[in-house]
């Protein structure tokens, strides 16, 4: 069996994704109330109960809103890195010491035929870190919530199968919108979110002959739009003489409906 | 000593006093009971500062979405023999450059009507532009391109600007067109015009004295992108028949285009 995995939700509301092999099923982060993790995974056709574990990428409420319920209800395991767990010491409710891993940034952890390594992005957290999922030669990143994407960032995610890809906002729509101009500087700043054009900028020095499928992840609900970000990225790319369509195919998440499980 | 008369002197003289206290209690409180002022409405507003504005039917809710539009790229077979494609444009083929045959004599009275009129059947599509403006010192006149009856301002990919000689004559042209449009995202309620108006009050930007001659809503660039733009709904308000404010109609955002597209248009 394949790696598979269904982005469950993305964006600011809350972000959940799946990842599953033959012997090993996780959930990365799980920022919506135990009852809709419920929901998206009868969607996908899943069932919490069989989960392997669940890996956090910061603290930020729209990735741990449901952490401490799902981990409590199924008792799982919870990886997260030291100063995350610190941060999100008092948000997630009480999780038993027997339950409570430590996964460090950029290491590698083998969970049977499945290796996850972490690697550390730039967002206003404690210490954010996203993950690449490794199995039977196939890559799949995960990249979200990151102000922009650094070279050692880009060493690391390079020529992945799939990738999970933030395209948050679009700059101008962000500039005009009615944001309060302090929380426009933090989105457009070094700590925030990728916008859709350098997320297409930084795709266009990853994108490999492995590559196949991108899902525009943590797309805001305010200041973009599924079509203008698939849009822009594509043309973006096509600027730099890479074509969606031919090598790659370009997809949008949701904020509340999971994407088909799909094979990596 | 009678200390019963002193006793009831004291309460007397004590019983008076706190009748004072009371008195001069109750009237403090009166008077701190002011009246809860409520803001003046736009309309008041603009009356104080004798701004006229003379539009009764201007409360209701539209709905607008945001739009993708694409330009046309003309092929060198549909060129007539007086038309070439501009080169040198970030995409090629987006732009004709045609010369009239016989210059077109301008009445004293311009009339933008006729003078696409008079171009029927060397100017594609004419009718599908409105005119914005006559500039006599560039000697050129420019109209845009409209879709469902509202402007796309200032968008070059959508304009017609005629070129006059030295005796107002019109003798070449150049053409850009939107052909691919597509309604990009759901409908959404806009601000209704006083609200642009208020939005435009509120920074400042209509003096006192003026006029509000026209308010009409149209499409501006919002994003540009490599191969496409995206187009907010956008209000035009007209000031003293002399100054376009631009305002976006989903953000209540001020749009500033180049001085000139602020300056007259029609």
């Amino acid at each position: 069996m394949t790696l598979h995995f269904s982005v469950l939700a993305s964006g600011s509301t809350g972000n959940a994704i799946y990842v599953e092999t033959e012997d090993q099923r996780f959930l990365v982060d799980a920022g919506l109330s135990g009852k809709q993790m419920d929901a998206l995974f009868k969607q996908i056709g899943r069932d919490m109960k069989n989960l392997s574990g669940l890996l956090v990428t910061h603290e930020h409420s729209d990735h741990i809103k449901g952490i401490g319920i799902v981990a409590r209800k199924y008792k799982l395991p919870i990886y997260a890195n030291e100063k995350t767990w610190k941060a999100m010491d008092g948000l997630i409710g009480e999780v038993p010491l027997d339950q409570k891993f430590t996964f460090d940034m950029e290491t590698v952890k083998s969970f049977g035929s499945l290796d996850i390594e972490t690697f550390g992005v730039s967002h206003d957290a404690a210490e954010p870190m996203f993950y690449v999922f490794h199995h039977e030669g196939k890559k799949f990143v995960l990249i979200t919530d990151t102000g922009y994407v650094s070279d050692r960032m880009k060493g690391i995610i390079s020529n992945a199968d799939v990738y999970v890809f933030e395209s948050n906002h679009d700059v101008q729509m962000l500039r005009m919108g009615r944001y309060p101009w302090n929380i426009k500087r933090r989105i457009l700043g070094d700590y925030g979110h990728v916008s859709n054009e350098d997320a297409a900028i930084a795709m266009s020095e990853v994108i490999g002959d492995k590559t196949k499928q991108i899902y525009l992840a943590h797309l805001s609900a305010d200041n973009n739009m599924k079509d203008l970000a698939k849009m822009s990225v594509s043309q973006t790319l096509e600027g730099r003489g890479i074509r969606t369509g031919e090598q790659f195919e370009l997809f949008d998440t949701d904020p509340k409906k999971p994407t088909a499980l799909t094979a990596v | 000593m009678d200390w019963s008369r002193i006793k009831t002197i004291f309460i007397i003289s004590f019983l008076l006093l706190d009748i004072y206290l009371i008195f001069q209690f109750m009237n403090t409180r009166s008077e701190a009971n002011y009246e809860f002022i409520e803001e003046a409405s736009i309309e008041e507003m603009l009356k104080n500062e004798d701004i006229k504005y003379n539009n009764e039917d201007s409360q209701e809710l539209e709905k607008e979405r945001y739009i993708s539009v694409k330009p046309k790229i003309f092929s060198e077979a549909e060129l007539s023999s007086n038309q070439i494609l501009k080169i040198g444009n970030n995409i090629e083929g987006t732009t004709i450059i045609g010369q009239l045959e016989q210059p077109i004599k301008l009445k004293p009275e311009f009339n933008p009507e006729e003078l696409l009129l008079a171009v029927k059947g060397i100017v594609q599509s004419g009718e599908k532009y409105r005119f914005w403006k006559k500039d006599d010192l560039e000697g050129t006149i420019t109209f845009y391109q409209l879709y469902e009856g509202k402007m796309l301002y200032n968008n070059l990919n959508g304009r017609l600007i005629f070129y006059l000689n030295e005796k107002n004559e019109v003798i070449s042209y150049e053409q850009t067109f939107i052909e691919e449009i597509e309604k990009l995202s759901n409908e959404q309620e806009i601000l209704t015009q006083w609200g642009a108006i208020e939005t435009l009050y509120k920074k400042g930007l209509l003096k006192p004295k003026s006029e509000i001659t026209k308010v009409e809503l149209g499409y501006s660039t919002l994003i540009q992108l490599a191969a496409s733009q995206v187009l907010a709904p956008t209000w035009r308000v007209v000031v003293n028949g002399e100054e376009n404010l631009f305002v976006h109609a989903f953000e209540g955002q001020v749009i500033q285009f180049n001085h000139d597209e602020n300056n007259i248009t029609e």
